[in-house]
């Protein structure tokens, strides 16, 4: 990974090019051609991905074997927040789009030995993290408390 | 409220303070204050209140409970050692559940606005507990979308499908219902 490659990243906006770099030594890039598969439901998360370009397409298994597609991530996007924090078995599965995918890939480990060192990065991603699975639970547990008050 | 702190060994009793070394829990006590609610009954906040930061049952316990037009639902009790309200912490939003004293309860309210100092400045000790949090979150978060798919999403389809194939009118779906109030529970990580 390249601190160029890492600076077409809005999480990585604001960040001295020094601070870049010891991300780029950690993070990993990924490039997929079409339908290539990033992860499988069920299988043990050994981190996150950024997309730098093209798509990653998220299903869960839909009617008689079929997928069915959940999301859709483009380039700056984050995929896989739930499994960087916890560690536990993906809950979906991730596809690189039709057009592909350029992935740039942070680990688990590598991620809490910058959060333990107190790296800025770890606190900024921490915060994007928190946000959003604080609205994702806002809206899960909405959808639970509407058929409790049926 | 009184402004004594509790002390390290106090706060590392809860999960949310696990990892945090006794000079950081030091840090996060100076954003606490204790309180009490002398009695059953006393409010502690009501739906839709500005929720300004998290409150820890440190002795007694607290009811939560979900407003509806027709009828109060008991959500949960919460006994010592539960959090309720850290999500403030990250996110603010009001309140979605009312909190009363189940008898006379003493409280440690982590001030959401002095933590938010903190996490400003960067101090390891608040992005310690934000983590902890999201630990919290995404284990809920698992839970209640294993829950939605398999006992709301995917149940209810079977049962109108089933319905429809038959001819017949598709029920009320009252076991939905009281399993969604059953999984409430455990979600605020009480006992219904």
């Amino acid at each position: 990974m390249t601190v160029e490659d890492l600076a077409r990243l809005p999480i990585c906006q604001g960040f001295a090019e020094d601070e870049l770099r010891v991300l780029a030594q950690i993070m990993t890039s990924h490039l997929l051609s079409a339908d290539q598969v990033i992860f499988k439901k069920g299988s043990r998360a050994k981190g996150c991905h950024f997309v730098l370009a093209g798509e990653v397409v998220i299903t869960v298994p839909g009617e008689a074997g079929a997928e069915r597609v959940v999301a859709r991530f483009g380039p700056g996007a984050l995929v896989g927040e739930v499994a960087l924090i916890d560690g536990g078995v993906r809950s979906a599965s991730g596809y690189a789009g039709p057009q592909g995918a350029w992935l740039a890939g942070l680990g688990r480990e590598d991620f809490e030995g910058i959060f333990l060192a107190g790296n800025p990065f770890a606190y900024k991603l921490l915060d994007a993290v928190a946000s959003r699975l604080v609205s994702k639970l806002r809206a899960a547990t909405a959808e639970v408390t509407s058929a409790a008050r049926r | 409220m009184t402004t004594e702190r509790p002390t390290p060994d106090q706060l590392s009793a809860f999960p949310l303070f696990r990892g945090l070394s006794p000079d950081e829990l030091r840090i996060i006590a100076g954003c606490m204050d204790r309180m009490r609610l002398p009695a059953a009954g006393y409010v502690l906040f009501e739906t839709g209140d500005e929720a300004n930061g998290a409150y820890l049952v440190a002795q007694g316990g607290l009811r939560l409970l979900l407003r509806s037009e027709d009828k109060d639902l008991v959500i949960a009790q919460l006994g010592p050692g539960t959090v309720v309200g850290e999500l403030s912490l990250i996110e603010n939003a009001p309140r979605s559940l009312r909190a009363s004293a189940t008898e006379s309860t003493v409280l440690l309210f982590l001030d959401g606005e002095r933590f938010e100092k903190l996490r400003a400045r960067q101090e390891a000790a608040a992005y310690k507990v934000i983590r902890n949090i999201c630990l919290t979150v995404c284990g809920r978060l698992r839970n209640t979308n294993t829950f939605i798919e398999s006992e709301l999403r995917g149940r209810r389809a079977m049962v109108v499908e089933s319905h429809a194939l038959a001819g017949t009118t598709t029920p009320t779906p009252e076991e939905p219902k009281a399993k969604a109030r059953g999984f409430l529970a455990r979600l605020f990580g009480g006992r219904s």
